[in-house]
């Protein structure tokens, strides 16, 4: 539950030490696609910092 | 179990990473299939949105039981004759370990969109068998992908996957089975 907790947090705009501390594994998109096109396994792309539009 | 346990993460604060996910605001959630096809995004702000995003996905990208067809594999390809998008899968099986786990792989979230072009038969495997004479099935599990609208027997088979294979195979076997086929209904 600690992880989904570190999303919210980033989500409300947070990057505090739980989120710099969290043991979510966050991967590069490439290494992401590559994987997930050898298991099957779905991506979560979360948007902490959008450089196309509003945040 | 953490809820974000089943998916691979990427946090998106760069442009490349943006342009390819094309994002439009901050404290979205984006989620993609095993082939990087989006099939969910949504905007989160607090922990039960975060949660219901996560489980959401998950309902959304799920394991699909087969609908398997009823009736004679004649029968079922005569009826599927008229629908230039589907195949007939003819499914050889038994009762043993490798049958079930070739069901299992096409029934796997990943697999399972394959499904909407499919009319799953299964044939009790019987070597001795007409049908099984018929498409030379001397092994089980064997999955045989059959073009209904082609009525020479030969041309009308677009590809088979014979033995128990990984996942990773299933998929990619149905993705160049209709590859092949879509090809060649453009011709």
């Amino acid at each position: 539950m600690k992880n989904i907790a570190v999303l919210a947090l980033l989500a409300l705009g947070g990057t505090t030490a739980a989120a710099r501390d969290s043991n979510i594994r966050w991967m590069k998109f490439d290494e992401a696609l590559a994987k997930a096109g050898t298991t099957g396994q779905p991506i979560c792309v979360f948007v902490s910092v959008n450089p196309n539009g509003s945040g | 179990m953490k809820l974000n346990s089943g998916f691979y993460m990427v946090r998106c604060a760069d442009k490349a990473t943006s342009d390819k996910v094309k994002s439009e605001a901050i404290s979205t959630m984006i989620f993609l299939d095993g082939d990087g096809k989006e099939y969910h995004r949504t905007v989160v702000g607090t922990f039960d949105s975060v949660e219901a995003a996560f489980k959401k996905a998950n309902e959304l990208y799920a394991k699909k039981p087969i609908a398997w067809a009823t009736g004679e594999a004649s029968d079922v390809l005569s009826q599927t004759r008229g629908d230039k998008k589907k195949l007939v899968a003819l499914a050889f099986l038994d009762e043993k370990k490798d049958s079930e786990t070739l069901v299992a792989s096409l029934e796997d979230r990943w697999v399972a969109k394959q499904q909407e072009r499919l009319v799953y038969t299964k044939i009790a495997f019987d070597r001795s068998s007409e049908i099984c004479k018929k498409y030379n099935v001397t092994s089980v599990p064997t999955l045989i992908l059959v073009n209904p609208a082609e009525e020479d027997l030969k041309k009308s088979i677009v590809d088979q996957l014979v033995a128990k294979k990984e996942l990773v195979s299933v998929h990619n076997f149905l993705v160049k089975a209709f590859d092949k086929f879509d090809k060649a209904s453009k011709n």
